[in-house]
């Protein structure tokens, strides 16, 4: 239903309605939340809409839902929550989807206009405390700012930096009538939503990696965000370049391709990591050069030369100072950058740095750093790799499974590896999962999921179940906070501090007890035969996979190394 | 890092409730202590009001702060203010017994403050003037005499041609 309706009338609706309409002006099809008293309102006029809503069971949840159904559409997801508890519980995942540039609508209820500053039943500063994790807030005071905050929302949402964006809307707002205008744009004064990239500023970024002997592409998130992995690769491909992406970039760039090296970072794989350091340029596309993907930053920048392409101005020296860089929409600036060195170059030859990352690429790229056994969890993820279709969605959770799926995971796609990089929010990936097979009904939904994490929102299986959205939870089950036990060992003479998850559920049985299916495997067969028959299953299955709690991940750099200081055993 | 240097940003926002929080929140992020904020609508200019920020701040810290302040939705622009290539004034109302202050007619005098309303015994005096001055004003009425003072905080104008924009801040 499209902005037509209301083009030229100006309708007497309830703000409750007024909001409905202008979601479904937006093109919103499915909202996550909980219902509550102060979005009774909105929660009544639903019920006669054609927007789906996803009862999750708790309000974090509901918010990761929400970011993963727009992790993989691209389009802004819609989390929905009373006042007070409600909207705090949303909190978690709004930061989340923050820290990860996820473009969303967060709905909240709030107490009468009058009640507010009274400290009221369920009354909280909503706008307040998600003023640090929200591009912007909106309260409309009156019924008829409804539709204009809607509008507004979506549009920054989705432009320029893509971001969360609130609106708490009072329950006498909801409730009001008023004639209303639906309006067809706004215009925001202190807003630009998008910066065109300066064609001499790219030039000059063409004239610098041509010059280069030794440079190598990271892609970053951005360049998903902006669509623009096409024109990532066919530059890769024209000059013969090597491609490394930090963990949000993964997927810019199939990563079975001859080009592609993985991420770099902390848990970068070994040869992205090695070869990062010998480059002289790098052309960094879409990232933000965050601690956990260059590690010690005077050692990244020593000795190479770094090109910075974003789309945020305010990105462009905050993390380093970059010898040249180009600001403006991602897909823009490549196809601009590509055009350029199509006139300028002819495809590249073998020079002898090609031969010196294909030599290391080729050495490494199997690599299992301290796997020793058939079923370790690299081997694990390698195999679930191996039977999911190329455009299956696999999500993580946070820890040691979650880097090595960064590892071992091989994305083949854009939008489909959904995981927290910023934040790295436990709890993640099972409601971001649902999110995903919510947009996404038809390719298999896939959750990388550790013991730990996993029990911060498996609630959400009576959520799968009951709105028939079934995914596979693999739960590579250690016992324990495994990447923290890790950590231990490394940095506090393994002397273990709240990491043992001794009495923890029978994950078997807790998916059974929620009408989803759970298996315990035990060797690679079994896991086998237990995720070919998951992909069959009408219903989410847990797999509970239990490993090793003394494994690590490897290769690792430690805080304040540089990347190619990597600890491998 | 470089040294702690006075600074002012001229923040040019959209008038209307919530901005002043938003902005200054930014400012708390950082730990930053502000010496004096100031608001004011802006004639001709409809929308819209300035928010002048004093502080101490090394250029690291400033140059995330307008990082932040462009990137706010409410901020139409910033300009960061050196403030030896400004001209600066501040007022003070200062409320002065005039019989506890023997020297009162030359103090007026001496800084060329005026008396804008006297009750009784007690004066109040307004003076306008470099921070300096209003500072040494305020120590030499201090314990002679003052009742009660308010200051505004401060008010500059850049040579426009000495402004940098964000882009040159930073790089
Ligand atoms: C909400 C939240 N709390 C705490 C942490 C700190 N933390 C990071 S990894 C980790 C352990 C995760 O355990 P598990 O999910 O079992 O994964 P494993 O490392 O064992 O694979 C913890 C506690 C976090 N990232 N998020
Ligand atoms: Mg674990």
């Amino acid at each position: 239903m499209g902005f037509w309706r209301w083009k030229n009338i100006s309708p007497i609706f309830s703000g409750a309605r007024g909001l409905i309409e202008a979601l479904r002006i937006e093109g919103v099809e499915v909202v996550f939340g909980i219902p509550g008293g102060a979005i009774m309102p909105v929660y009544d006029e639903l019920l006669g809409s054609p927007i789906r809503h996803v009862l999750a069971r708790h309000e974090q949840s509901a918010a990761h839902m929400a970011d993963g159904y727009a992790r993989v559409t691209g389009r802004p997801g819609v989390a929905m929550a009373t006042s007070g508890p409600g909207a705090t519980n949303l909190v978690t995942g709004v930061a989340t989807a923050y820290m990860d540039s996820v473009p969303m609508v967060a709905i909240t209820g709030q107490v009468a206009t009058r009640l507010i500053g009274t400290d009221a039943f369920q009354e909280i500063d909503t706008v307040g405390i998600f003023n640090p994790i929200t591009k912007y807030q909106f309260q409309p005071r009156r019924p008829s700012e409804v539709p204009r905050a809607v509008k507004a929302a979506f549009y920054l949402t989705a432009t320029g930096r893509t971001s969360p964006v609130l609106i708490d809307l009072p329950k006498d707002v909801q409730m009001e009538k008023e004639e209303m205008v639906f309006p067809e744009s706004v215009d925001i004064p202190g807003y630009r939503a998008e910066y065109e990239p300066d064609p001499l500023h790219v030039a000059k970024a063409a004239d610098l990696l041509l010059a280069a002997d030794r440079p190598v592409l990271l892609g970053g998130g951005g360049v998903i965000k902006s669509n623009a992995c096409d024109l990532l690769v066919a530059v890769a491909e024209l000059l013969n370049i090597p491609v490394a992406t930090t963990l949000m970039g993964k997927g810019c760039i199939p990563e079975n391709h001859p080009l592609s090296l993985g991420p770099i970072g902390m848990h970068g794989t070994y040869h992205a990591n090695k070869l990062i350091m010998e480059s002289d340029l790098v052309i960094c596309v879409g990232a933000r050069f965050s601690d956990r993907s260059t590690m010690n930053l005077s050692e990244f920048t020593k000795d190479r030369k770094i090109i910075h392409f974003d789309a945020d101005p305010s990105e462009i020296g905050k993390n380093l100072k970059p010898h040249h860089y180009v600001v403006g929409n991602i897909r823009k600036s490549l196809r601009i950058l590509l055009e350029i060195l199509k006139v300028k170059t002819v495809k590249c030859e073998n020079t002898a740095w090609r031969g010196r990352w294909m030599e290391l690429k080729s050495e490494y790229e199997d690599a299992i750093f301290g796997a020793s056994g058939e079923f370790t969890s690299p081997r694990i993820i390698r195999k679930i790799r191996d039977m999911l279709p190329i455009d299956a969605i696999v999500t993580t959770e946070v820890g040691q499974h979650q880097m090595w799926a960064e590892l071992h995971y091989r994305v083949l796609k854009p939008r489909t590896f959904l995981t927290s990089g910023g934040l790295g929010t436990m709890g993640f990936g099972f409601p971001a999962a649902i999110g995903a097979k919510t947009a996404k009904p038809w390719v298999p939904v896939l959750d990388i999921a550790g013991d730990g994490s996993f029990l911060m929102t498996s609630d959400s299986l009576a959520t799968s179940v009951q709105e028939n959205l079934p995914v596979i939870v693999c739960v590579f089950n250690n016992s324990c906070l495994g990447m923290v036990a890790q950590w231990q060992r490394a940095f506090y003479g393994g002397r273990y501090s709240g990491v043992w998850l001794g009495s923890k559920p029978d994950f078997v049985n807790l998916a059974k007890s929620y009408g989803a299916e759970g298996v315990r495997v035990n060797g690679m067969l079994d896991f086998e035969r237990a995720l070919r028959e998951a992909l069959k299953s009408e219903v989410t299955t847990v797999i509970d996979i239990p490993i090793s709690p003394e494994e690590n991940v490897l290769p690792f750099v430690a805080t304040g190394s540089s990347l190619n200081e990597m600890i491998v055993r | 890092m470089s040294a702690d240097e006075s600074v002012v940003l001229q923040i040019l926002v959209e008038d209307k409730p919530g901005v002043l929080f938003r902005i200054l929140n930014h400012f708390r992020r950082l730990n930053l202590n502000i010496d004096a904020v100031t608001v004011a609508s802006l004639p001709g200019v409809v929308g819209k009001s300035g928010i002048t920020v004093n502080l101490k701040a090394n250029s690291e810290e400033c140059s995330m702060v307008q990082r932040m302040l462009n990137k706010s939705i409410d901020v139409v622009n910033v300009k960061l203010v050196r403030l030896s290539e400004a001209i600066r004034r501040e007022l003070v109302l200062a409320q002065i017994k005039m019989d506890q202050n023997t020297g009162f007619e030359r103090l007026i005098k001496n800084y060329g403050a005026r008396v804008v309303s006297i009750r009784g015994d007690t004066a109040v005096v307004e003076l306008t003037g470099e921070p300096e001055t209003i500072n040494s004003f305020i120590n030499s009425v201090l314990d002679s005499g003052l009742v009660s003072l308010s200051r505004t905080g401060l008010a500059v104008l850049p040579f426009e041609e000495k402004v940098k924009e964000f882009a040159e801040n930073i790089l």
